[in-house]
């Protein structure tokens, strides 16, 4: 139960939490939207493991020489949860009195709807049909399965089992189980040791936090996100709802082709690439679409860098979409404007891709060098690591 | 014009049946057109920026370069996604449906979802996607399979299995270790083959040091693998889990090419190459043991006749009358002189051509020896074999069939497995005579069942049980087992009763591990 509960946290009040602080000092009008924050704080967290995670790979890497370096995969993790906890302690002092407003957003969101409802009578009906189509979407995502074999479900979930059983990060082969096989596309991205720490703290076994838990709640999450996207869109909560319910039943039946949207957000939601395509670029899309119209100042810079941080923490595909993503919105809006938007918003939700593609560089030079490639792109040897000066 | 069709065909791969590219199209039209939303050329600005970095040359021409030539097609297709295009989808429908009211809505909101059913693809009705069997959303066969080794002590599980089972192993214990990755070798094709080659994995399992081996449950894909000495460790409805077996012989039996019943073994030390055979068939099998001879270097070690008929030994007159290349060191057979021969009561089965062309093949060599009685052989890599019938007295005196029961029926044993070879031998007398002489010495892994499984020797003698086999062979093909007039079926049902499996040429060349 209480492992259950550390599960859960992670998509509700780290997530809170985090993106509160966050936000925090942000200016604009998204960053009044409760919805926004949530999504933001998620994304971050998901940005704040990933700088954990490269720090300790790269850390991990630099100290391997003939056996495995065992102990990365535990460092992160209790160093995610002290980091984890820390913000929680530290929106609870700066946030005391709007903690308990969480109760106020409840009553007047729920109020505000019942008012729409009662003077209008076809909004129940449209709440129902969204709320049929997401309970079938959920019993489907929960209970449902793609039973054919796919090379893809093999290396996550082994990626994730193995980085608990080793605790080494993405350094394991995949079909063996031994150390020392890096795959650099994994060791680039930290969703599968993600997916592990959530598995390891829950006691879930991977494949059911994959194929069964995550599924769920991740779809929830991506509905949360067009739901904001919705709310940007209509004015009327009916208008609201009939949107809804039509893009459900559009995932349903869009399945026009194994690319389409609909195979990703249904089937394999709980990838990286498929968290990347069915919940980060819609919300990306609507967050710099607001961010660019806003007014520019530096308080929506961390905010950004940490969207641009979580959302290439899900793959190492993230550096080229989401690089293509926010120039192409840049360029829309600049066009819409009639004038260059900001600079500093451009880079700062650059900073993701940008930082993923030298940390993915670097590490290729490492592989090299721990390869034995010749010459040797770094300066190390065990003499003259600190760690093994200190620890032996 | 590579790139122009390389766009046609990703923009077919992407949008399918173009149902949703029409309604992507149109909801654009219809936000430009009716929406109020006061950003809506936004949205028209970014699809056109994205589409227009999909479908020009330049990115096609630079992904060329950054991306791997296997994934690129697949890669490029990924930046679709980039394209809001079912929410640009559903709020052209909202927008369309904000122009009603009421009722009207409602209806027309109704008619909106059954335009999408109606242009799309329903992703719960794909055959592929089905409800799950557990919570870890695996075959059950891999949950059980991982809890056959619940208990297992090892850090390591050196496993082989068929790529269906081998992609989920490792998801649910990491203990697994697998010896081939994406691309499976063809020895793991052999798991699931319906005419399996067990000595194939078994010499894969042991050059990449396998502990177990999992294949298709269904026996003609099973009993093969336990035939040849594999043993069973456990097994789930669809799948069995295998311990290897790496023998130093292996005997193979042959299925007769002139179609009717005959008998032909192989038995080779796969270390050394040393060879012996056991019969030969009918004269139409000539060709057949002849490859099996030079396949494996053209020399025979040790040729045992175990009697004079023409479906054991015609091919063998054949070969040692004309050898071509092959060389035969020793022959060993039964000692049945013409005189004796000639003074039975020969019936027109008995082929007495046949028992003239062997003395006149053989009537100058010195290779030929003659068996007796608990006589002994040994070859390499401790393969003993023991002589427990040959043309002597107890049979002579018996006087029922003589020219068959003549037949050397012996035991080939290592110290991992034997096999009872019974030739033709099959009167009640001389199966009572072995169990009261020889008893629990008839017991064998194999049995080749005495003419072939034909009228062979009864089962109230006990000779079965004393034998106790794990498979019996019968050298007959399937007009002989199913056939009315024929006891081998009632014999075949018998051991299968018994829990023996039971092999005949329907599934020859069948191959045995010692």
């Amino acid at each position: 139960m209480i492992r259950a509960l550390l599960f859960l946290l992670q998509f509700t009040l780290i997530p809170v939490a985090m993106g509160r602080i966050i936000t925090y000092k942000a200016k604009g009008e998204c960053f009044e939207n409760g919805f926004v924050r949530y999504i933001t704080g998620l994304i971050s967290s998901w940005g704040i493991f990933y700088v954990l995670f490269s720090l300790l790979e790269w850390f991990q890497n630099w100290n391997t020489y003939n056996e495995p370096f065992i102990g990365c995969y535990s460092a992160l993790k209790y160093s995610y949860m002290v980091v984890s906890i820390a913000m929680v302690v530290v929106w609870l002092i700066l946030d005391w009195k709007r903690f308990f407003g969480i109760k106020d957003f409840i009553k007047t969101f729920f109020s505000n709807l019942y008012k729409e409802i009662k003077t209008n009578r076809f909004l129940p009906i449209y709440i129902a049909f969204f709320a049929l189509a997401l309970l079938v979407q959920s019993y489907f995502a929960y209970k449902y399965e793609i039973n054919e074999w796919s090379y893809d479900d093999y290396d996550y979930v082994v990626s994730s089992v193995d980085t608990i059983n080793n605790d080494i990060l993405s350094n394991s082969s995949i079909y063996t189980g031994d150390s020392q096989y890096m795959q650099t596309k994994r060791a680039a991205s930290s969703w599968t040791t993600y997916i592990a720490f959530i598995s390891d703290i829950s006691g879930y076994d991977v494949t059911t936090v994959c194929h069964t838990i995550l599924p769920v709640i991740l779809m929830w999450v991506a509905y949360v996100v067009y739901f904001i996207i919705a709310q940007a869109l209509f004015n009327k909560k009916e208008d609201v709802f009939i949107f809804m319910t039509l893009l459900s039943v559009i995932f349903i039946f869009g399945n026009h082709s194994h690319y389409a949207l609909t195979f990703r957000m249904l089937c394999t939601i709980w990838q990286g690439k498929a968290v990347l395509f069915a919940v980060i670029v819609p919300f990306m899309y609507y967050y710099f679409m607001k961010l660019f119209d806003g007014e520019i100042t530096n308080k929506n810079i961390l905010p950004t860098i940490a969207i641009s941080m979580g959302a290439t923490s899900l793959s190492t595909m993230s550096m080229m979409i989401i690089g293509l993503l926010v120039g192409s919105i840049w360029i829309t809006t600049s066009i819409y404007h009639k004038k260059i938007q900001s600079i500093r918003y451009l880079i700062a939700g650059l900073i993701g891709p940008v930082y993923q593609l030298i940390f993915y560089w670097l590490i290729c030079l490492l592989l090299e060098d721990m390869q034995g490639g010749w010459p040797q792109h770094f300066n190390r040897s065990r003499g003259n690591s600190w760690w093994y000066k200190w620890f032996g | 014009m590579v790139w122009l069709d390389f766009i046609f065909e990703i923009t077919r791969q992407f949008w399918g049946d173009l149902g949703y590219a029409l309604l992507f199209v149109l909801a654009l039209i219809a936000i430009m057109m009716v929406s109020s939303y006061r950003k809506k050329k936004q949205i028209l600005i970014y699809t056109i920026v994205v589409l227009v970095f999909i479908y020009n040359p330049i990115t096609y021409f630079v992904c060329t370069k950054l991306m791997e030539e296997s994934t690129f097609v697949q890669y490029f297709l990924r930046f679709f996604n980039i394209l809001p295009v079912f929410l640009i989808i559903a709020f052209g429908l909202t927008t369309l449906l904000q122009k009603a009211e009421g009722i009207k809505k409602l209806v027309a909101f109704v008619v909106a979802i059954a335009v999408i059913a109606g242009l799309g693809n329903c992703l719960y009705t794909e055959e592929w996607f089905t409800k799950a069997e557990n919570r870890n959303k695996v075959p059950q066969d891999v949950v059980t399979l991982c809890d056959l080794f619940a208990d297992y002590e090892g850090d390591t599980i050196r496993i082989m299995a068929p790529q269906d089972v081998a992609v989920y192993l490792r998801q649910m214990d990491s203990r697994f270790s697998m010896p081939y990755s994406r691309y499976l070798p063809d020895e793991a094709m052999e798991l699931t083959n319906w005419a399996p080659h067990p000595d194939v994995v078994a010499k894969y399992a042991k050059e990449n040091d396998i502990d177990y081996v999992v294949v298709s449950a269904v026996e003609d894909v099973m009993n093969p693998f336990l035939n040849f000495g594999f043993k069973l460790y456990g097994r789930t409805p669809n799948y069995a889990v295998l311990t290897p077996f790496n023998p130093d012989w292996i005997l193979t039996e042959y299925e007769d090419k002139s179609g009717d019943q005959g008998m032909a073994y192989t038995m080779k030390n796969v270390n050394d190459g040393t060879l012996i055979l056991i019969d030969g068939g009918n004269a139409p099998n000539e060709e057949q043991m002849r490859e099996a001879i030079e396949d494996n270097g053209g020399v025979v070690d040790a040729w045992i006749l175990t009697h004079y008929h023409k479906d054991h030994i015609d091919t063998f007159n054949a070969i040692y009358e004309n050898p071509g290349d092959i060389e035969i060191k020793n022959v060993y057979v039964t000692p049945l002189d013409s005189d004796t021969f000639y003074s039975l009561n020969l019936q027109p089965w008995d082929d007495i051509e046949t028992f003239e062309t062997f003395k006149r093949v053989t009537e100058n060599a010195n290779n030929i020896n003659y068996v007796n009685r608990n006589d002994k052989l040994s070859f390499s890599d401790g393969l003993n074999i023991t002589f427990f019938n040959a043309c002597d007295d107890v049979v002579i005196n018996g006087r029922e069939d003589v020219p068959n029961n003549v037949s050397l029926v012996f035991k080939m044993e290592t110290a991992n497995r034997s096999v009872l070879i019974c030739g033709d031998a099959h009167s009640k007398y001389l199966a009572e005579y072995l169990v009261d002489t020889y008893g629990t010495e008839l017991k064998s892994d194999i049995l080749q069942c005495g003419h072939h499984g034909n009228n062979s020797m009864p089962i109230e003698t006990g000779f079965y049980d004393c034998v106790s086999c794990e498979t019996a062979i019968f050298d007959a093909p399937d007009w002989l087992m199913t056939g009315p007039d024929y006891t081998a079926g009632a014999l075949a049902a018998h051991f299968i009763e018994s829990g023996s499996r039971v092999v005949w040429f329907k599934t020859a060349p069948n191959i045995f591990g010692l």
